[in-house]
């Protein structure tokens, strides 16, 4: 078995290796960094957040005073004579704290625009791992693939080989010839498929020019380890949508705050100076300088808000049903993919452990068997085609374990 | 000195005019002198020779040969000097013979002369007494012959003796054995195994669905002309995988010798005889009997060519099955047809006749043939025709005719 293992690292190594030859690999770190630094997605986000922020200071301010001119008792005649000239400043002077909580409701806008940061930076990240261990099975399939290929070319000199000496039959050797060409168009569709994984991880870190190079990644490393109900537990508490969509109740509960200041009593003042030319007896001097002054509160007879009170309060049930379908949105998104996660794992850990330390080995034996000319090369040939098709399906395997197991960690219900 | 085949059949019709229209066994009188007669080997030439200071100089050149085992069953395989199996060495005791062997195969060969008391150095056993003959390269082998019989020589690579690679080295007593023959031929015994769409022989498998009779499958051997009341010996060699049962119809027959010699009389009789892998046995009987005798191999398996196919491991029948099973099984031309309810009988069919062209194995030794005669002659099969003297003339007058106007 440890001999198995030691073969099955060996082959891993070579399909490493055969990644290594290409320069400077780039490592998902970078790729995360570069992402992180540059996605307009992020940039968006944070220009939300300033909006929220600005918004909310808006909402703090004071309402504007109004002055106008006044007059009052102009009779005809002179203009000199007679009348009162003045200036009224009127202000409205909110109460019930009524601008506090306007600017309460507009800062529960700011945490709910940074949530929504936080998950365009989760749906980046997401995005960019999942298309990095995309661009890694690619690269390994693609080595398999021409491994293949060069495999069946050889079976096909073989089987030309084995017709010269009669222990072949003319149709074995077109159906070698075939095998071989086919196998020719699995490495162009292999080489296809990274190629266009490649732009797709080079859109997830926003650099769709980035020439193509080979990416660090080994279908040796470790296995993603999740356990379903802690995983879920911690997917659910850092959610930035489910933050996103209890900051959006946040909001409504503060706005229905707000709604029922709305109609309140506001202090109304309004007063200002005013010159009175009526010409006072005996002197017949005019009246001169004079103040008035008005102060009064808003009613709430006719308008009591009900309406705007009633909506508000139906938006806060919105928004936490909204919270509520989103966390069964998740959960039940969870499942599926952990679904998926659980049987990869298994498949993987399978060929792992069993299947390619098997296939290894019965390579190994003939070719061992065929060096003592104690077994014909064909039979070498099909258990290295049967070990590299393993790979095959344990690079699909793989694939599948880390995107979904990407996903499962960054649960998202818009990824 | 040499006997040319001319002079040798002129001195066969010289001393063969005694047989009788009437159906009596009665051998006709030896013939005279005390030199045999020289061995007959149907579709197989005679390896010649040159004299050089009382040594027989022989060219044995080892390499691939094109050949048909039916006329349209072009094989790729290995013999000697354009033949396979490779021309016969005929010699006598006493004689000291020189073989020059070439090897124009393209890879390292021996030659082994498979019976003969001769030195290690000359028995050509490669690593063990000498180096094998690169390609290219030739070797000289001298030796002097104090034994008489059947022997052969072959590669003593064994999968080039699978590929073709043997030959008769008749070696005749100075005086001929009694009681005399008047007919003494040569046959070697092989099988094969080729694919259907291949024409190179497969030396590693161990089931074979060519047999052949000198390097013939039947109904192309070349049947042995014999005139009635003659005494005939057939020496038959085989050097295949199997151990063929040969049997010979209508004739009593006494096995006479190994591929070791001579028999010590008294001989048994028999009608079959088993000639093992690497042996040889000469049989003799008086031809009493005017017909057209088989000598054939009666393993069953070996009286067909290619019957079966072997896919995945099972081996099915080649004649025609499923849907194509009206094309040609139930009904052949002449023959009686299957019983209507045929399918219904479990084991149906059996008979693997085959529709075969008499004409596709035309030659003058099958004139008089009945019709449709080579329907019956498959694989490991040929013919003693002991035949009245006008015909045994006329067929001598065919092959006369096509020689002189080219086969
Ligand atoms: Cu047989």
């Amino acid at each position: 078995m440890t001999r198995a293992l030691l073969s099955m690292a060996a082959i891993l190594a070579w399909i490493v290796s055969a990644n290594a030859q290409a320069p400077a690999p780039i490592t998902l770190d970078e790729l995360e960094r570069l992402a992180l630094a540059s996605h307009p997605s992020l940039a968006a986000a944070s220009a939300t957040i300033d909006v929220a922020r600005h918004a909310a200071a808006q909402a703090g301010s004071w309402p504007n005073p109004s002055v106008s001119y006044v007059g009052d008792e102009i009779a005809r005649g002179p203009i000199n004579r007679g009348g009162e000239h003045g200036v009224v400043v009127d202000q409205r002077i909110p109460l019930g704290g009524k601008l506090r909580l306007s600017r309460r409701a507009f800062e529960a806008g700011i945490g709910e625009a940074e949530a929504g940061r936080d998950r365009a930076r989760l749906q980046v990240l997401a995005g960019v791992r999942v298309a990095y261990h995309m661009v890694v099975a690619a690269q390994l399939r693609l080595d398999v693939r021409r491994n293949l290929a060069t495999l069946a070319a050889e079976a096909g000199r073989v089987s030309a080989q084995l017709f010269n000496v009669g222990a072949a039959d003319r149709p074995d050797v077109l159906v070698a010839e075939m095998d071989a060409s086919l196998a020719g168009l699995d490495v162009v569709e292999a080489e296809s498929a990274l190629a266009r994984a490649w732009t797709q991880l080079a859109a997830a870190v926003a650099q769709p020019r980035m020439p193509q190079r080979a990416v660090a990644g080994a279908a040796g490393d470790a296995l993603p380890e999740l356990p379903r109900d802690e995983t879920l537990a911690a997917a659910l508490a850092a959610s930035p949508e489910l933050a996103e969509a209890r900051a959006a109740v946040t909001r409504a509960e503060r706005e229905l705050a707000v709604a029922r200041k709305v109609t309140s009593p506001d202090l109304l003042l309004k007063g200002g100076p005013r010159y009175n030319r009526e010409l006072l007896e005996p002197d017949n001097r005019p009246v001169g300088l004079e103040w008035a002054v008005e102060a009064g509160l808003t009613i709430p007879l006719w308008d009591r808000n009900h309406g705007g009170i009633a909506a508000s309060s139906s938006r806060i049930a919105a928004a936490r049903a909204a919270v509520a379908a989103l966390e069964l949105k998740l959960i039940d998104r969870y499942a599926a993919l952990y679904d998926d996660y659980r049987t990869a794992r298994r498949r993987a850990e399978v060929y792992r452990s069993d299947i390619l330390p098997k296939a290894t080995e019965a390579y190994q034996l003939y070719l061992a068997r065929h060096r003592a000319m104690a077994a014909s090369y064909p039979q070498v040939l099909m258990t290295e085609r049967a070990l590299f098709e393993a790979n095959e399906r344990y690079l699909a395997a793989l694939e599948q374990v880390r995107t979904t197991a990407v996903s499962l960690t960054a649960l998202l219900a818009e990824p | 000195m040499p006997f040319s085949r001319r002079s040798f059949l002129q001195n066969l019709f010289a001393g063969a005019a005694v047989a009788g229209q009437e159906w009596k066994p009665a051998p006709t009188v030896a013939p005279p002198g005390p030199r045999p007669v020289l061995v007959e080997t149907p579709d197989l030439p005679k390896l010649p020779f040159t004299i050089d200071n009382g040594v027989k100089v022989f060219r044995l050149v080892a390499e691939p040969v094109k050949t048909t085992f039916l006329p349209e069953r072009p094989v790729d395989c290995w013999g000697f000097n354009g033949s396979m199996p490779g021309p016969a060495i005929e010699v006598t005791q006493g004689d000291r013979v020189r073989i020059i062997v070439e090897n124009r195969l393209p890879e390292i060969f021996s030659a082994h002369w498979h019976g003969l008391e001769v030195p290690p150095e000359v028995d050509g056993v490669p690593g063990l007494g000498i180096d094998p003959i690169p390609p290219g390269g030739s070797r000289t082998f001298e030796f002097s012959l104090h034994q008489h019989g059947t022997f052969f020589y072959h590669s003593h690579m064994p999968m080039q003796e699978m590929m073709g690679m043997i030959g008769l080295f008749i070696v005749h007593p100075p005086q001929a054995y009694e009681p005399r023959v008047h007919r003494d031929f040569g046959l070697i015994w092989q099988g094969w195994s080729i694919l259907p769409n291949n024409t190179v022989p497969n030396t590693l498998a161990m089931e074979f669905n060519w047999l052949t009779i000198n390097g013939k499958a039947g109904p192309d051997t070349t049947p042995m002309i014999v005139k009635t009341g003659e005494r005939v010996r057939i020496r038959m060699v085989n050097l295949s995988m199997d151990h063929h049962p040969i049997h010979l119809h209508g004739n009593t027959f006494y096995t006479v010798g190994t591929e070791a010699g001579r028999i010590p009389q008294p001989w048994e009789p028999g009608n079959t005889v088993i000639v093992g892998v690497a042996q040889a046995r000469d049989i003799e009987f008086d031809a009493v009997y005017p017909g057209d005798w088989m000598l054939h191999c009666h393993l069953p398996h070996h009286m067909m060519n290619q019957m079966g196919s072997s896919i995945r491991g099972e081996v099915v029948p080649n004649y025609p099955l499923g849907e194509h099973a009206a094309m040609g099984h139930a009904t052949h031309p002449g023959m009686p047809p299957a019983a209507p309810e045929a399918w219904a009988v479990k084991g149906y069919p059996q008979d693997m006749w085959m529709v075969m062209d008499d004409a596709m194995a035309a030659k003058p030794e099958n004139h008089g043939l009945r019709p449709g005669w080579s329907a019956a002659m498959m694989g490991m099969m040929t013919l003693v025709r002991v035949v009245d003297p006008p015909t045994f003339d006329r067929i001598q007058a065919l092959k006369a005719g096509q020689q002189k106007g080219g086969r």
